[in-house]
């Protein structure tokens, strides 16, 4: 068990290097407009002199592999460089902001779990009935809504109607439900999806069938013995789901003005703050990783015949 | 035509046959198709999008980025089916020439996807060994980043403009194609045609593109259909934070972020584009699953 987990440790570093590169590749890229933006804050109106002068101190002119290695040095050690717009630490605008995502994509999910589940389950045991016709209807509609189109709707709804929300941003809002409501409807038909497959699979097998012969009330069946087998290949999922949930947020955040890791990493693209911007997907990448290394390991814990395969 | 050849051409027949049979024969996947009900309803309404799409000159009532400040947010008229926008724009118009700028915009970067898998699938199944192992962990990365982070990121750092978007879309989703690419031409590869066509003397290059592309071409054609509903979703969400196309494209994306300012005063707006997202996103998807279904029996 350790040893895999070791093993997996070790594939990650490919992966978190090539995000590093590719966002630091894109990021030098546009290092010109960068010293031209740095030095119109430093001298409203550049010369060509005052530009070349920031780029020789930003280090803009040394090769970008030397550029690379510098910065991945400071990145191991927590040093993520400076925002070009506020000069404060990235690692440090990261920390304060994520607690919001975070918020936001815990209660997606609890939305998500309770959607897919009770979905899920009620379309594979009354199967062909109203309930399963109007659950593909939904899982179908899901796929086919933009995400960021049914928060628009629900924010004319509960905002500019019923003013549960402010239409117009600041953190009204304790606890991120609508959008969190927003993010679990649009990808909720996946997984009900998933759960309504695994169900009808379960209950078609012979254990089932046995329980049942041995007068096990169906409550029982359901619940015990067939949601228990079903759950695996769900919580799999779920669990990469959570990760997209984490990095998906940010259109819906800054349609809800959620002050989120999200909102703040568009708003970076748009000032073209890299550091901030190669931080946010560096950060983002390692925790989708993590997550995916997480949800192997419990699932090995939970069905002991995946910790040998 | 001496007998290995020809003995050639019969192995080569039969194994496409046996390939192709979904999508030729009398019980073939187009048959199947119009056997079920909702993939027919998606055909129908993606002929009609792709229709209005190529008509949307004739069709459009009025030019989509006519500013007229005199007949601004204006209720529908038979002038202005739909009503105006902020700018006093033709909001149907700009609609229907919005099917057009997301089925172009789409086709772009399927087909810039397409022209990056295929080469890198078709030499990866086919070549095996080193070069299929190394392309492999490459896909194996691109396929663990947080895509549309990183497509936030290139177009972002590109700039916004379609251009962009598209280049950044296609440069992130690349890998999942060129993987199941390379499984269609590993299989092709062990199909005794190819061993005749070696045997006949092709060069790889004929094999490649001669023998194994064009067998593999209609599964391509019908893994690409399957895309282009989400390809669609997420171009309007590239344009709706404004990394997409630019104003004053007449692109859904585009008309639903300039409606977020009139959200309390002008919900019609936003509506409109939306509905049409919906109905040919959804379109798509059906006919998708109507072929997915089709080749799975």
């Amino acid at each position: 068990m350790l040893k895999n987990i070791g093993e997996r440790l070790l594939t990650l570093i490919p992966v978190l290097l090539a995000v590093s590169l590719i966002t630091f590749i894109l990021g030098s890229m546009s290092s010109g407009d960068t010293a031209r933006t740095l030095a119109e804050k430093k001298y409203d109106r550049p010369t060509y002199e005052q530009i070349e002068e920031i780029k020789t101190e930003m280090g803009f002119d040394r090769p970008v592999l030397v550029q690379y290695a510098d910065w991945l040095k400071d990145a191991v050690r927590g040093n993520l460089g400076f925002s070009y717009s506020n000069d404060k630490p990235v690692v440090n605008e990261i920390v304060k902001y994520f607690p919001k995502t975070l918020q936001l994509a815990l209660l997606a999910l609890l939305f998500l779990i309770l959607i897919s589940f009770t979905l899920g389950i009620l379309s594979a045991v009354f199967s062909g009935s109203w309930i399963d016709k109007i659950t593909r209807i939904y899982c179908f509609w899901s796929v086919s809504m933009p995400e960021f189109w049914l928060g628009l709707i629900l924010l004319y709804i509960f905002g500019a109607r019923l003013g549960l929300i402010s239409v117009l941003g600041g953190s009204s809002m304790k606890f991120p439900i609508i959008p969190a409501l927003t993010m679990s409807t649009c990808s909720g038909g996946i997984y009900v999806r998933l759960v309504r497959t695994n169900m009808e699979e379960v209950l078609n097998k012979g254990y089932i069938r046995a329980a049942r012969a041995r007068g096990v009330s169906e409550y029982n069946i359901i619940t015990k013995h067939a949601l228990k087998n079903a759950m695996l290949p769900v919580i799999n999922k779920l669990g990469i789901g959570f990760g997209s949930l984490l990095a998906g947020s940010a259109i819906i955040e800054s349609i809800f003005s959620w002050n989120g890791l999200g909102k703040l990493a568009l708003e970076s693209v748009k000032l073209k703050d890299y550091p901030v911007v190669q931080g946010y997907v560096l950060f983002m990448a390692v925790l989708m990783v993590l997550i995916n290394l997480a949800v192997d390991i419990v699932c090995g814990i939970i069905d002991p015949r995946l910790k040998n395969g | 035509m001496d007998e290995d050849d020809e003995h050639m051409m019969q192995i080569k027949i039969q194994a496409i046959k046996k390939l192709n049979v979904w999508f030729r024969s009398s019980n073939g996947i187009i048959n199947r198709i119009f056997t079920q009900k909702a993939p027919v309803f998606g055909l129908v309404i993606v002929a009609l999008i792709i229709f209005i799409a190529i008509a949307a000159s004739v069709i459009a009532p009025n030019d989509p980025l006519k500013v007229n400040m005199s007949m601004r947010l204006e209720g529908p008229s038979s002038l202005y089916w739909l009503g105006t926008d902020n700018l006093g724009r033709c909001i149907a118009s700009r609609l229907i020439w919005g099917a057009r700028m997301s089925l172009i915009y789409s086709l772009c970067v399927l087909g810039l996807m397409m022209v990056i898998s295929i080469p890198i699938g078709l030499l990866s199944g086919y070549a095996g060994g080193r070069v299929d192992t190394f392309i492999m962990r490459v896909t194996d990365i691109f396929l663990s980043l947080p895509t549309f982070l990183m497509a936030l990121a290139i177009a972002g750092t590109l700039g916004p403009s379609a251009k962009n978007m598209i280049i950044a879309m296609a440069s992130v989703w690349w890998s999942s194609y060129a993987r199941i690419i390379r499984g269609m031409a590993m299989q092709m590869k062990q199909q005794d045609f190819i061993l005749a066509a070696k045997a006949a003397a092709c060069t790889h290059s004929q094999i490649i593109f001669r023998h194994i592309l064009r067998n593999i071409a209609s599964p391509i054609i019908i893994m690409a259909t399957l895309e282009i509903g989400s390809i669609i979703l997420a171009i309007a969400s590239f344009s709706f934070i404004g990394l997409g196309a630019q104003p004053p494209t007449p692109e859904w994306g585009i008309m639903l972020s300039d409606s977020k300012e009139f959200i309390q005063t002008q919900p019609q707006l936003m509506i409109y584009p939306g509905i049409a997202i919906i109905i040919t996103v959804m379109a798509f998807n059906l006919l998708g699953e109507g072929l997915k279904n089709a080749i799975q029996d």
